[in-house]
């Protein structure tokens, strides 16, 4: 599977109810009054799902902003 | 449908949000609208204690008690689970002794037991269980049995350790699914989404294979795989029935050689002719036929659920009639009953007698549909159904039923005031306190139509007040509803009683129940919107013989 960052944006503005280019690198939990830890939660489930992918327990905590969920996806593809 | 929100309470002590998205996604479905409101994680029951808290300012439609048990329960000795249960049990009762009192919907979710827990952990779960059931049971509260649903899919599909210990959150994606689909049923069930009526397709279908190529004797049905599963298939509707869904069958075959086969397969078929409320079996297109099966039958398409194996059929079916809910049958006939489970919406909780024997009922309706037309005279007709009816006052026997009417019954229904058993139950026994519940049982020549009328009614001194008048839809129209007036009348004129005032509050369904009382000649005033009293004094002339056809015991 390629890593499509389109496809992540898309996932993301649709859980935080926002436009896909307001998603940048640095928005994260806590950054945006959407992106709380609800919205949080919410991302991260939808990951996994769409993405067939399963977080680890140390991975999980890892990941606050964009540009971390992004680059673990990436890794996470890759490696597959 | 309206596209009224409805307001939604979830009682809870976990993280529930994520699951929100998805119920609205599957409400949008049938044009249903929700606004989720949740309790706080650790305090819900104090907010349900405290009067000024969010819930009682909100006043939901709807309220899920929906609480889950940390799984590391099991790690706690004997005496701290003890504690921990007692403390819950606690919890529970406090939360529905007090719900109750709300104007709301309130149904609660049970708690599957734990993967691996030990023995006694278990045994803490089960009466925890039986404790959420039995308060259900008595206050007429839905029941979500989610631990079957758990079983059924495997605890550890359904529950995620990892989200649960970061968010509090407990689903893992199938959960989460399937939690959805159970909610938003129950959320369909209560605003009229109850699907009542099937229409079944034969090929396939009922049977495996077609009658009309592979011939009676070689059709799949039986005891041998996979004649087996078409077979289980029809035990399952048989079920169904039970529980008061009706059958149908429509089918593209000559209607003598589906005789035929159910009278030389009766071995082998579970289903009799007689289990289906009406059969059309002919080549004309099946919408007309679905269309022919619910006007005989009287009932919605958006109660009723066509199902067939041909996609062609369901979709041809679903472009006529929209709102009717379609069921593809699986390719694989192993796959039948769960389908059919997944998709039905039913209440299985708290069956009356009457719901029990409903198909019966329309078969007796039907009979006297026909008798109907024999008659040139209405008043004729109805002396010849030979109507009694039998009337009960402040009976402990009927409550589920008296419940179950003020609950259903939406159109001759004077205030729309739902109360649940229990409340009933409190009525029944207030009666001394100069409060009467009047109800009535309705016979004639073609059957029982069961309780179908109810009155609540008060005595204030001179006065007789009706609380809440209703009167199931089935029996109108046959003078039954005259009757029973005529007998609050007699019954008041014996107390020496003369004024009468009637509680009626107007909505867009209950007009019949207005003409009635205008009808017969309560004058009406208006106190504020929709909300009236309509008044009438009494006398002997009001006695009307023409209603003693109506034999009233």
């Amino acid at each position: 599977m390629q890593f499509n960052e389109n496809k992540l944006k898309l996932l993301i503005s649709k859980i935080l109810k926002v436009k896909p280019n307001q998603i940048k690198n640095n928005s994260g939990l806590g950054q945006s009054s959407n992106w709380d830890s609800i919205g949080h939660l919410k991302i991260l489930l939808a990951i996994e799902q769409e993405f067939k992918i399963n977080f680890g327990d140390k991975e999980i905590i890892s990941i606050i902003n964009y540009r971390n969920i992004k680059n673990l996806i990436k890794k996470k593809i890759t490696n597959k | 449908m309206s596209n009224k929100r409805i307001k939604i309470f979830f009682i809870r002590n976990f993280t529930i949000d994520p699951l929100f998205d998805h119920i609205q996604n599957i409400l949008k479905k049938k044009y249903l609208n929700a606004n989720f409101f949740v309790s706080s994680y650790d305090n819900a029951t104090i907010e349900v204690l405290n009067k000024n808290s969010e819930i009682y300012k909100i006043k939901p439609d709807l309220i899920f008690v929906f609480l889950n048990i940390d799984s590391d329960i099991d790690f706690l000795n004997n005496k701290e689970k003890s504690k921990f249960f007692n403390n819950f049990y606690k919890n529970i009762n406090i939360i529905s002794s007090n719900l109750k009192k709300l104007n709301s919907k309130i149904c609660f979710f049970n708690i599957p037991n734990l993967e691996n827990a030990d023995q006694e952990t278990n045994i803490f779960f089960r009466k925890t269980n039986e404790l959420i059931k039995k308060i259900s049971k008595k206050n007429s509260f839905g029941y979500l049995d989610l631990a079957s649903h758990v079983y059924k899919v495997g605890y550890d599909n359904f529950y995620s350790y990892k989200f649960w210990k970061l968010s509090m959150f407990p689903f893992k994606e199938l959960g989460i699914d399937i939690l959805s689909k159970i909610i938003s049923k129950h959320i369909f069930l209560l605003y009229g989404h109850q699907h009542k009526l099937l229409i079944l397709d034969g090929d396939n279908t009922l049977w495996g294979g077609i009658l009309g190529e592979d011939g009676i004797k070689n059709l799949k049905i039986g005891e041998n795989y996979p004649g087996v599963f078409y077979k289980n298939f029809q035990k399952l509707l048989v079920q169904l029935k039970k529980k008061g869904i009706l059958l149908s069958l429509c089918t593209k075959n000559n209607l003598s050689s589906i005789q035929e086969l159910f009278r030389s397969r009766k071995k082998d078929l579970i289903l009799k002719l007689s289990d289906f409320s009406a059969i059309q079996s002919n080549w004309k297109p099946k919408y007309q036929n679905i269309n022919l099966i619910l006007k005989k039958l009287n009932l919605s398409a958006k109660n009723s659920i066509f199902i067939d194996d041909s996609l062609f059929e369901i979709n041809s079916v679903k472009k006529i009639i929209p709102e009717l809910d379609t069921l593809l049958m699986p390719n694989n006939a192993s796959d039948f009953n769960r389908t059919l489970l997944d998709f039905v919406n039913i209440n299985s909780f708290n069956l009356t007698v009457e719901d029990k024997k409903r198909a019966q009922l329309y078969v007796d309706e039907d009979k006297r549909n026909k008798e109907k037309i024999k008659y040139s005279s209405f008043t004729n007709y109805v002396k010849n159904l030979k109507i009694i009816l039998n009337v009960n006052r402040n009976s402990t026997k009927d409550i589920e039923r008296l419940s179950q009417l003020t609950q259903k019954t939406n159109q001759f229904n004077t205030t729309t005031i739902r109360l649940s058993s229990d409340q009933m139950s409190q009525l029944i026994k207030n009666s001394k306190n100069n409060t009467d519940v009047i109800y009535c049982r309705a016979k004639d020549k073609f059957g029982d139509m069961g309780i179908i009328g109810l009155a609540i009614i008060s005595i204030c001194d001179d006065k007789v007040v009706l609380k809440n008048l209703l009167f199931s839809c089935r029996a109108l129209g046959r003078f039954i509803e005259n009757a029973f007036l005529q007998y609050l009348f007699k019954y008041m004129l014996n107390k020496n009683i003369f004024n009468i005032e009637c509680d009626f509050i107007l909505n867009k369904n209950n007009k019949i129940a207005y003409d009635f009382l205008i009808k017969n000649n309560f004058k009406l005033i208006n106190l504020k919107k929709n909300n009236y009293i309509f008044k009438k004094k009494i006398n002997k002339l009001d006695l009307d013989k023409k209603f003693n056809l109506i034999k009233t015991i």
